[in-house]
């Protein structure tokens, strides 16, 4: 008994020690990735985002971190700061590799909640820059609720949604109390 | 209870603003016009937001109703982040090109414009979808006092955020960056806009269907306008 005890320890800091390594090699992935992606025009990027992957310009535009305005121009010819550039390419890298996991539909899979009834959305880990916890929960390596204590610890209170959308009589959605 | 919340930086309000506001954008709930008169006020013409909610706002075929509610916007003291209290306005910081004046939009002065009167050429500021969220949250409270978290109103808005989205693409691509332009072909596209996006209206009630529909949509504009 003592020495599953022992082989079991050994697993669990092998287990953390890989999944260490793992996190690590896929944000430089990531990194790699948007390095090679920032040599495209921004404009075929962004067009890649919005007409083949189905993102909408706000969540873009939020996911970068800048205005639809500014993003409009860049549309019409702009040139964006070398740092937007990288922020709008390191994105499309995200949904490469959000496609490798495999995630079918990205664009989908980021609008939705990482656990039904509380606030974040998937894509919300990205813009608060955990890219890693995200593709760790893409590629089925934590579950939402690790996720969050992860990232929010004290999630299942100050995340909780207290109301929920519903289809009331005339057919239209509305709010209530959950 | 859920908190009244803030925008992380006042620049997360707005989607458009001045000069470059698109003329596009279909008229929405948080668009600020110059020179508007509420009537009942009696303050004479000035800024005003659209208070009226995105799915009362149209009619038939998209066709604005002919009745909205405004709200005025006045200059405001500079208030920081994140807001504390302010339940009777809005901040709307750094509202206009080229000012860092602050400005708020006053939920308890408030009336009913014309439709007609709100023209594109004269707005000066459309909200982004997080400033739109923000302002039915505190305009929701203003009037009963109850909080609704934004990622609930988001839930209930997103379709018609989205709508409003590909709709302000299809007339970019359909009709000249002119607002005389616009104004001419305005009934026509709306209608145009409005026959191809009933259908999947339905698939807009989910999000999860919204990227799906953005890239039919998106498709559907470039196989018809180039």
């Amino acid at each position: 008994m003592r020495d599953y005890g022992l082989l079991r320890d050994e697993t669990t800091v092998l287990d953390e020690r890989a999944g260490d390594g793992h996190r690590s090699a896929q944000v430089l992935a990531l990194e790699h990735r948007a390095r090679a992606r920032a040599q495209q025009d921004v404009r075929s990027l962004l067009d890649e985002l919005s007409r083949d992957r189905g993102l909408g310009w706000s969540e873009i535009a939020r996911l970068v971190g800048v205005s639809v305005q500014a993003m409009r121009k860049w549309r019409r010819g702009e040139s964006p700061t070398g740092e937007n550039r990288l922020a709008v390419a390191r994105l499309a890298a995200l949904v490469d590799l959000l496609e490798q996991v495999p995630i079918q539909d990205p664009a989908s899979w980021l609008e939705m909640p990482v656990v039904d009834g509380y606030k974040p959305r998937n894509l919300d880990l990205y813009r608060a820059g955990h890219a890693d916890v995200l593709l760790d929960l893409a590629g089925l390596r934590m579950t939402p609720e690790a996720a969050l204590d992860e990232t929010e610890p004290t999630w299942r209170v100050s995340l909780l949604r207290e109301h929920e959308v519903f289809e009331a009589e005339d057919g239209q959605l509305s709010i209530r109390h959950r | 209870m859920a908190d009244l919340e803030s925008p992380q930086n006042p620049d997360e309000l707005y989607r458009y603003r001045g000069s470059e506001t698109c003329i596009a954008r279909p008229v929405f709930q948080g668009d600020v016009f110059e020179d508007i008169e509420i009537p009942g006020l009696d303050d004479g013409p000035g800024l005003a937001i659209v208070l009226t909610h995105p799915c009362t706002m149209r009619g038939k075929y998209s066709a604005l109703r002919p009745i909205l509610t405004a709200g005025r916007v006045k200059s405001y003291r500079e208030v920081t982040l994140p807001w504390y209290r302010e339940f009777k306005v809005l901040p709307l910081p750094n509202l206009l090109e080229g000012s860092t004046d602050s400005y708020a939009a006053f939920f308890d002065e408030a009336g009913l414009v014309k439709a007609t009167d709100l023209d594109v050429r004269r707005r000066v500021a459309c909200l982004d979808d997080r400033g739109v969220l923000l302002l039915q949250q505190r305009q929701a409270h203003h009037f009963t006092r109850h909080v609704v978290e934004t990622e609930s109103l988001f839930e209930h808005t997103a379709g018609l955020l989205t709508e409003a989205e590909l709709f302000e693409e299809w007339i970019e691509a359909s009709v000249p960056d002119d607002a005389e332009a616009w104004l001419e072909q305005r009934d026509i596209r709306t209608k145009e806009f409005d026959e191809f996006i009933e259908p999947h209206r339905r698939n807009l009630n989910q999000i999860s269907h919204h990227a799906s529909v953005r890239t039919m949509t998106r498709k559907e504009i470039a196989e018809r306008f180039g």
